[in-house]
């Protein structure tokens, strides 16, 4: 086991540079200029700046910023934000899109995996056919709807601020909105492992030795089933920590979504090889730490075999 | 079972530390909250551009001059008064001797010298205005090519610590509102100099040693063995130092020199000492990095000659020319370290969230500055913003953009405050004789200035800003903005198109807005053309497209990120199709592609606007020069070039506005541009909010803005 740990952490480094090389040839060949603003540039102010940014062409900006980044893990200035530094943006963003990625997770998996199991167990009830309003909500409405009405609810009801950054209260409404998708996804995940394994011979053995359904579920069902929601638990924390264009923007949170697409919309290149290589790197680990996590509660499952 | 227990646990333990990482926290409301345009790109002077930077920058600098708080005129800030020369070319500014940076420097001449340097070796997007100042412009070309001119010679100059002399070229009547404009404000070169980044990396490095040297070294002895022991510790090997010279050096190190923390005058003096002593030679050119540029050929012509040379030649370069190669890392900007001499200081800057001002304790007009804090929100997105001003937590907000303005509106909202504003929304149509590629290739037919004035004629401006815009805008007959900035400039009522009308009068802005609010003023005589449809039909058949015939199916671009230019497209569309029966394709592009190839004349018609950076008919006319950077219709009239160079030469105000409403007039007529509509500005302010009147350039001055107590 840590042999593999080890040989995948060895890994990281070959793929996030992989990842690198086609973020940096996709910046440089998107028609645009990272300094060109509406009007018309004087060649000295734009040779200037590319002399600033080592951009003037893409072999010389690669080998600056790429050795910048392996010996200092330094992406450089923003190309747009020039009073800040690609690592300061993320390190002012990171955290607050984590936060609330975080919460948002919390909110999901606790509840997506109640209702997920309560569906199953009352198959064909009425919590079967709540779950599946859930779900289908979750999945089919946009998050801007759900952030929106969430915001409406915000400026009518004055209990949660509209919008904004500092307290537990910022969190809660944005929180939801985010949360509804990946609870969604575990609610049904949950529900047909679930049906799966109440089938199982096991489980029926375990009835007719006479053990409680309660403790049957709860002690020999879950534990099964809970495997398919936690491989979907790892990517699907990672994507929802480095943040949400859609929901940072309705809420106005200084998260890292917004800088996703902003980076791209104003060709920032820096700012958009900081931002894809964190969101990257941010994955590859939680995808690490779901195999740990994998063998850690099905002790059936070797991560070596899989791994090689 | 503890095990899958495990899993939400770790995601709640991993919250508690995102949480606890990412700070939060609420600060106390600031006695006066607004949303600015749009975030802040940058706060340093060279760079800016952006009427939000802008307007921030009001707040925490101060020119010699500063924009009146209800007039926008300018009055005397940093200056108490002025001199002019008769030939009206030399201006003589005294400078205001309370005048204080906000760590209690006083400001001088000399910041002014600085600051405005730093604009011509580090240029920006207004650089440009400085080219009114003599030899501004040969200097900062000859700089960019590593050969400066001396800087005694550009006409920018510290006479003493309170007098501080400008020598223009031409006279510029409107000089004191480019005073009070931020490209011309000075700057604290002290609290800098650690951001600076030198470009002649290994001078400054060998530079440095030899500091560390001098600093070291046993001054016991002989100076000729001191020289032996500073030698070795400066890590030169192969020879030994001028015993003379490094006596000299030492002299300097104890003057303090340091490249941390020196200015550039003190570190030009101390280049010369170091100069003397040959610390360089033997030390082969690099150019490493400029071999990649000598690719592009017109780029490789262009470049810095130094760039070839080695270190030691560079230097002796350097040290005669009395010039030094390097860049400030914006981050001088950022509290705490930025210091500025404006009525607020900037406290707190939050990247995306807020920023802090405070009223400044070394202000010199501290009495009158009617608030303690101001607080910048961040916000972009129109639903939100609207949202924070509603529920009181910003009482300012400064643009409203064109949707829920209008919507706003038809509420009928009375804290809804519009204004004219100091720009105009047009077409802007390619005049070259053949289309660009991206214009469709092929024969332009646009060409022909027949054809631009039948595009003009047949649309209905006043169904666009009725149905569309909805802010009340005037529909625009004219290129310049009837909206008071400029009260004694004439526009021109004229013949137009139509040859055989009879020549009208002048109008003044007063008669224009007038004219343009009624639809006779439209259809009828005036300045510019008229909606005609008769005319256009006229126009284009005599121009070889009798119906539209024969007319090339041409692409409108407009940018994605504007919807309001969307539907203006269509509308042209079908105007265009049911008056002139001529097709046109909308072509929408992502908004950084629409600028690109705006300037880069890769296109047909386009869509475009303009804002007066100054108050002054040249901010408008100077666009349509044929050597102008900003000329996207590649428009070329020498007649219009050479109103606009003798103007500029005319000394006699009124001669000179005569001749720029004349060149105003050819834009009108022959339309390099079609104009639609004349921009309004509009804010949504609370009632008990004074001092944030909109105004034609948008320009906020804090130092009167304060919130009434109920």
């Amino acid at each position: 086991m840590p042999k593999v740990i080890l040989f995948r952490l060895l890994q990281f480094p070959l793929i996030l540079a992989v990842i690198y090389l086609i973020t940096f040839m996709l910046a440089w060949v998107a028609p645009g200029d990272p300094f060109q603003n509406e009007r018309g540039m004087d060649p000295i102010v734009k040779r200037t700046l590319e002399r600033q940014y080592h951009a003037e062409s893409a072999w010389r900006f690669l080998g600056y910023h790429a050795t910048n980044v392996i010996f200092h893990g330094d992406f450089g200035p923003s190309m747009k934000y020039q009073e800040w530094t690609v690592n300061r943006i993320i390190a002012d963003a990171l955290p607050v899109s984590m936060t609330l990625g975080l919460f948002a997770m919390c909110i999901a998996v606790p509840i997506g995996v109640g209702v997920g199991t309560m569906a199953a167990v009352r198959r064909g009830g009425v919590t079967d056919w709540a779950s599946l309003t859930i779900a289908l909500v979750g999945i089919s409405v946009p998050s801007f709807v759900v952030a929106s009405l969430l915001l409406m609810f915000a400026a009518w009801t004055k209990i949660f601020p509209v919008g904004g950054w500092g307290t537990f209260g910022h969190l809660v409404l944005p929180g939801i909105a985010l949360s509804l998708w990946p609870m969604a996804y575990i609610v049904r995940l949950t529900r047909v492992s679930m049906l799966d394994t109440l089938g199982a011979d096991f489980v029926r053995t375990a009835r007719a030795k006479g053990l409680g359904r309660g403790i049957v579920i709860w002690k020999h069902c879950l534990r099964n089933s809970f495997l398919p929601v936690l491989s979907y638990i790892g990517p699907a924390t990672a994507t929802t920590m480095v943040g949400s264009f859609v929901v940072e923007k309705v809420f106005n949170i200084p998260g890292l979504g917004q800088h996703f697409v902003n980076s791209v919309l104003n060709r920032d290149r820096t700012l958009i090889l900081g931002v894809v290589l964190v969101e990257s790197a941010l994955i590859l680990a939680f995808n690490l730490l779901v195999d740990i996590a994998y063998a850690w509660v099905d002790p059936r499952i070797d991560v070596g075999a899989t791994a090689a | 079972m503890l095990r899958i227990l495990i899993i939400p646990l770790a995601l709640v333990g991993m919250l508690l530390g995102a949480m606890v990482w990412s700070g939060g926290g609420v600060e106390k409301r600031a006695d006066f909250a607004f949303l600015n345009r749009g975030d802040i790109y940058t706060l340093d002077i060279n760079k800016m551009s952006y009427m939000q930077d802008f307007r921030l920058t009001y707040g925490i600098r101060e020119g010699l001059y500063s924009p009146h708080h209800e007039t926008m005129r300018p009055i005397p800030a940093g200056a108490v008064s002025h001199d002019l020369s008769n030939d009206k070319k030399v201006w003589t500014f005294h400078l205001r001797k309370e005048g204080r940076w906000s760590n209690g420097d006083p400001v001088t001449a000399r910041d002014y010298v600085f600051s405005w340097r730093r604009m011509l070796e580090e240029p920006g997007e207004y650089t440009y205005l400085y080219d009114y100042i003599h030899n501004a412009k040969p200097y900062t070309q000859s700089y960019a090519k590593g050969e400066p001119i001396d800087f005694k010679t550009v006409g920018i100059e510290a006479v003493d610590d309170s007098t501080f002399r400008v020598t223009l070229d031409n006279p510029v009547p409107y000089l004191l509102e480019l005073m009070a404009f931020p490209p011309f404000y000075p700057r604290h070169e002290r609290s800098m100099t650690k951001y600076r980044v030198f470009v002649d990396t290994e001078i400054m490095d060998a530079f440095d040693r030899f500091v560390q040297a001098g600093r070291k070294v046993d001054r016991s002895g002989s100076p000729a063995d001191v020289a032996k022991r500073f030698t070795k510790l400066a890590g030169v090997n192969d020879r030994d130092l001028d015993a003379g010279a490094v006596g000299r050096w030492l002299g300097a190190v104890d003057g303090g020199i340091d490249s941390k923390t020196s200015t550039q005058a003190q570190l030009l003096d101390a280049l010369a000492v170091f100069a003397e002593m040959d610390p360089l030679k033997g030390v082969a050119a690099s150019g490493g990095g400029t071999k990649a540029l000598a690719e592009g050929g017109e780029e490789a012509a262009a470049d810095n000659v130094l760039d070839q040379l080695a270190p030691a030649e560079v230097l002796r370069r350097m040290v005669a020319g009395r010039f030094l190669r390097y860049t400030f890392n914006k981050q001088y900007t950022l509290p705490p370290d930025v210091v500025t001499n404006g009525p607020f200081v900037l406290k707190k800057w939050d990247f995306r969230r807020r920023l802090l001002l405070e009223k400044s304790d070394t202000y010199w007009d501290k009495p009158n500055v009617k608030s303690n804090t101001l607080e910048m929100v961040v916000s972009e997105n129109p639903q939100s913003q609207l949202l924070l001003y509603e529920t009181g937590q910003v009482d300012w907000n400064s643009d409203v953009i064109g949707e829920q303005a209008a919507e706003l509106k038809k509420n009928g909202r009375t804290d809804l405050r519009s204004s004219p504003a100091f720009g105009t929304m047009f077409l802007t149509v390619m005049c070259t004789p053949t289309l660009p590629p991206g214009g469709g290739g092929g024969k332009n037919p646009l060409a022909d200035a027949r054809v631009r004035q039948a595009l003009a004629l047949a649309i209905d401006k006043r169904f666009i800003v009725n149905n569309i815009t909805r802010m009340d805008e005037l529909p625009a007959r004219t290129y310049l903005p009837p909206d008071g900035t400029l009260p004694d400039f004439v526009w021109q009522g004229g013949p137009g198109a139509d040859k055989a009308a009879p020549r009208s009068q002048s109008y003044q802005f007063k008669e224009m807005q007038d004219l343009l609010k009624t639809d006779a003023g439209l259809t009828g005589p005036g300045p510019g053309l008229p909606y005609d449809v008769k005319r256009a039909r006229e126009l284009l058949a005599e121009a070889g497209y009798p119906n539209g015939q024969g007319f090339p199916n041409l692409p409108i671009l407009y940018g994605t990120n504007s919807p309001t230019r969307r539907d203006i497209c269509q509308v042209l569309k079908n105007q265009w199709k049911q008056a002139l029966n001529i097709d046109v394709q909308i072509q929408g592009v992502e908004g950084k592609i629409f600028s690109q190839r705006v300037s880069a004349k890769d296109y047909a018609i386009a869509t475009a606007a303009w804002y007066g950076d100054y108050p002054d008919v040249s901010t408008f006319t100077d666009k349509y020069m044929s050597t102008s950077l900003q000329n996207d219709s590649a428009w070329v009239n020498k007649a219009y070039d050479a109103l606009c160079d003798a103007a500029t030469r005319e000394p006699d105000e009124k001669k000179r506005i005569d001749m720029l409403s004349k060149a105003e007039h050819m834009i009108d007529t022959e339309m390099p541009i079609i104009p639609l509509y004349h921009y309004v500005n509009v804010s949504l302010s609370k009632d008990n909010v004074q001092g944030v009147l909109p105004n034609p350039r948008g320009i906020t001055i804090f130092k009167n803005v304060w919130v009434e107590k109920k």
